[in-house]
């Protein structure tokens, strides 16, 4: 059969989507959802008081003005530009200023390593053994808290808008939405727009998403999971790569025992995205994607940054040095249901 | 009933070369009211657009009532001189469909071309100012002109097409000196000489149009279409030189003032204020001395980097940086920026409303079109977008309103805008934006 017919029963499917109950989205065992938000998981208070009792970090602007109180009489080489080498050459040595992490003892996240211990965090549900190390090297920083924090409004703006960010998942083999203790997932790199409302804003189920297999093949992960109560957890993923272009720099984060956590609806899933990242991935999507101008938009001092990731780092140590090369750290993930279009390899 | 009308010319020939001097802007070339000429056509209808950049603070700029007579939040306070010429529309909205929100350029592309961009490169359809001058700006030295108070030539919200954007005027006194050096035709002197410059540049052209007229003949389809907008150039080009071998009709509100100081480059907000009454004043001699009916101002750029003495960040900067203040609800020196851009909007209908033309204003023949690129600039958002309008465009159009969109397409103020423009159009917008529905409040 040609598939012009399949093309037209693809386009009925669509347009009936929005009326559909939940689980009509669910078809031969197989439902799929894009990413529409993701967020670096911060938990916090109304006025920071609780998780960050001493105030939040200084930025490039407010650290340029400490370091060279009298810039005026300095060469660019001696001021700015040496703030930029160290921005994209940092070291761990210390800077001179101190950094303030999360104080507090709540953290959204996952319970990595299946232990308990003095640097864990208890979940506000209280389940103890969380392990968010990149919570609490950013929790202190403006720029990642919400509402308006600038990390906190583009980064995820960028995965709505960049078709170069468009990922999905798939699960089959699912019987029920409910419940279902064998499932298998498989992560995609999508190559379409999303279908929204007219503001763009809301992204409305029963979109269609083509399956990048040029540039995405090697972004495609399998792994197993499970359904409890319609909350999907997976097993981890050794590594996880996600394209994360955002400000129009394309760039990419590393993610090693990736795991998904999430509550599944026939239209979406919400949840986490939980695993170890890998802290030079992690630092250079961020000066990548942001410049000091950026960054100073959020108070975040790169420098600083990077010296506390390094210091919190919590997983995968490197083989020679012994120095940990990952970070804990959980994102929060919105994803609405979609159908994924087979084609052959595109080339 | 008069046996005159304006298109009395004296006619004769200068030099080998036909011309025709027409008569002094006399009263009795106009109707009792002194609003349109005596043989009834109306005093020209002129169309203006101004822009500010970064939007509002929604808590101090939306009035809480609706229709006439509202109130004036403290944002918008200094718009209490000018509050009966103009018409404030919030909660209209911006559609991007499935375009990215692309900062400080999605909102203000849909606003003056009806289409959401879909990169931060895109200058997508044409902008409404260029549509309307297509209209109604065909008999004058220019079809429009666009001036900036920014001293940067690169921020203009007008544009024919996406490679093709209209280069505003930067300068005061290179303003002044296209506007009234030496191409500059007095409309209102007693004797007319045709320039013999414009009248061999116009024979080099003719002669250029023939050899260009073979060359499309010659080249292939994507070729012609690259040499379509060039021609248009040329075409226009030929309008220009055809206006300037005429007498134009006298304007009796041409009063030509003396060159203006040039001022030095910079952002800070007081000078980009005294630029910015310059160019006003030297774009509404324009208007009056009949040089152009179009006619774009431009306060601040979508990213201003406009300064505030001491205040480190320019209006830009402080959008993202500072913080929404607790006890205000809104950020206190991004609200400075704006009340300043409010007390420059008041500045410019003033102008327009004080300007003596016949026994009205300039403002009671025009309407001016006024547009910003975000809602709340902090986080990009284009919902709930704020406009002004301002005039009556002949007292087609009701003044003193506050208009709740409730959440409907901004557009459909662009697209009333062209109606009243006289251009025949449907709709205007593309997807979500498409609009034919007109804001019949405003309308007279």
């Amino acid at each position: 059969m040609g598939r012009a017919p399949l093309f037209i029963a693809g386009l009925l499917t669509v347009a009936c989507a929005g009326v559909q109950a939940d689980d009509g989205s669910l078809r031969d065992g197989t439902i799929a959802y894009v990413m529409t938000d993701l967020f670096w998981s911060v938990y916090q208070t109304a006025d920071g008081s609780r998780e960050c009792p001493r105030g939040f970090n200084d930025g490039p602007r407010e650290q340029f003005e400490q370091l060279f109180p009298a810039h005026e009489f300095l060469s660019v080489e001696d001021t700015q530009l040496r703030q930029e080498i160290e921005t994209w050459h940092p070291t761990t040595e210390p800077d001179g200023f101190e950094f303030l992490e999360v104080e507090g003892e709540l953290s959204w996240g996952l319970n990595l390593d299946g232990e308990t211990g003095p640097n864990d965090f208890t979940h506000p549900d209280g389940s103890p053994g969380i392990d968010n190390e990149v919570y609490r090297a950013v929790g202190c920083i403006i720029g990642f808290r919400g509402p308006d924090g600038v990390e906190f409004i583009f980064q995820n703006k960028a995965i709505l808008d960049r078709v170069y960010n468009r990922m999905m998942i798939e699960l089959t083999g699912v019987d029920d939405l409910e419940n279902d203790d064998a499932v298998t997932l498989t992560w995609y790199r999508g190559m379409d727009r999303l279908l929204t409302d007219a503001t763009g804003q809301k992204v409305m189920p029963g979109g269609t998403q083509r399956v990048d297999r040029r540039w995405g093949e090697s972004l495609i992960r399998r792994t197993r999971g499970k359904i409890v109560d319609s909350v999907f957890t997976s097993e981890p993923i050794d590594e996880l790569v996600i394209p994360w272009m955002n400000l129009n720099v394309p760039s990419i984060q590393l993610f090693r025992d990736a795991r998904l956590q999430l509550d599944l609806t026939g239209d979406g899933a919400t949840g986490l995205l939980a695993g170890y990242a890998d802290v030079d991935t992690w630092y250079y999507q961020l000066i990548r994607n942001d410049s000091t101008h950026h960054l100073s938009n959020g108070q975040i001092s790169g420098i600083s940054l990077y010296k506390a990731l390094r210091r919190l780092a919590d997983a995968h140590p490197d083989p020679e040095t012994g120095e940990n090369t990952a970070i804990s750290t959980a994102l929060d993930i919105k994803m609405t249901q979609v159908y994924i279009a087979r084609q052959a390899r595109n080339k | 009933m008069s046996k005159f009308n304006r298109r009395r010319f004296l006619k004769g020939t200068l030099n080998g070369g036909a011309i025709a001097i027409g008569l002094p802007l006399l009263d009795v070339f106009l109707n009792e009211n002194g609003t349109a000429l005596a043989n009834g056509a109306p005093i020209p209808m002129r169309f203006g657009t101004w822009s500010w950049g970064l939007g509002m603070s929604e808590s101090i700029f939306v009035p809480k009532k609706t229709g006439p007579d509202y109130d004036l939040p403290e944002e918008i306070a200094a718009l209490a001189p000018i509050q009966k010429h103009i018409n404030l529309y919030t909660n209209f909205h911006v559609f991007k469909d499935d375009a990215p929100n692309l900062c400080h350029h999605s909102g203000w592309v849909v606003l003056r071309s009806g289409i959401a961009p879909m990169t931060a490169e895109n200058r997508p359809g044409e902008t409404i100012d260029v549509a309307v001058a297509r209209q109604i700006g065909n008999a004058t030295r220019f079809r429009s002109l666009s001036a900036t108070a920014t001293g940067d030539a690169r921020d203009s919200f007008s544009y024919e097409g996406g490679n093709s954007v209209n280069v505003p005027e930067w300068s005061p006194l290179r303003f002044y000196q296209r506007l009234f050096g030496e191409d500059f035709q007095d409309p209102n002197a007693e004797s007319f000489t045709p320039d013999p410059r414009v009248m061999v540049r116009k024979s080099a052209l003719s002669a250029v149009q023939d050899d260009a007229k073979k060359l499309e003949k010659s080249l292939g389809s994507a070729d012609r279409a690259r040499l379509d907008q060039y021609f248009t150039g040329l075409r226009d080009l030929e309008r220009r030189f055809d206006l300037q071998l005429t007498k134009p009709d006298p304007r009796a509100a041409c009063i030509v003032s003396e060159a203006p100081e040039d001022l030095p480059t910079g952002l800070d907000a007081d000078l980009v204020s005294k630029r910015h009454r310059m160019m006003t004043d030297l774009m509404l001699m324009a208007v009056a001395c009949d040089q152009t009916r179009v006619f774009n101002m431009f306060y601040a750029s979508a990213f201003s980097a406009t300064t505030k003495p001491g205040y480190d960040k320019p209006h830009h900067t402080a959008t993202h940086e500072e913080a929404v203040d607790s006890d205000l609800g809104y950020q206190p020196n991004v609200s400075w920026f704006t009340r300043r851009a409010m007390e420059e909007w008041a500045y410019y209908v003033g102008a327009l409303a004080d300007f003596r033309e016949g026994d009205g204003s300039l403002l009671d023949n025009a309407l001016i079109y006024c547009t910003t690129d975000q809602s709340f600039a902090k986080t990009h958002a284009i919902d709930g977008i704020p406009m002004f309008s301002a005039g009556t465009a002949g007292g087609r159009v009701r003044t003193g309103l506050h208009i709740d969109g409730a959440g409907s397409p901004g557009c459909r103020l662009g697209y009333t805008a062209q109606r009243l423009m006289g251009l025949e159009i449907e709709s205007w917008g593309d997807k979500s934006n498409t609009t034919s529905g007109e804001i019949g409040e405003i309308l007279a």
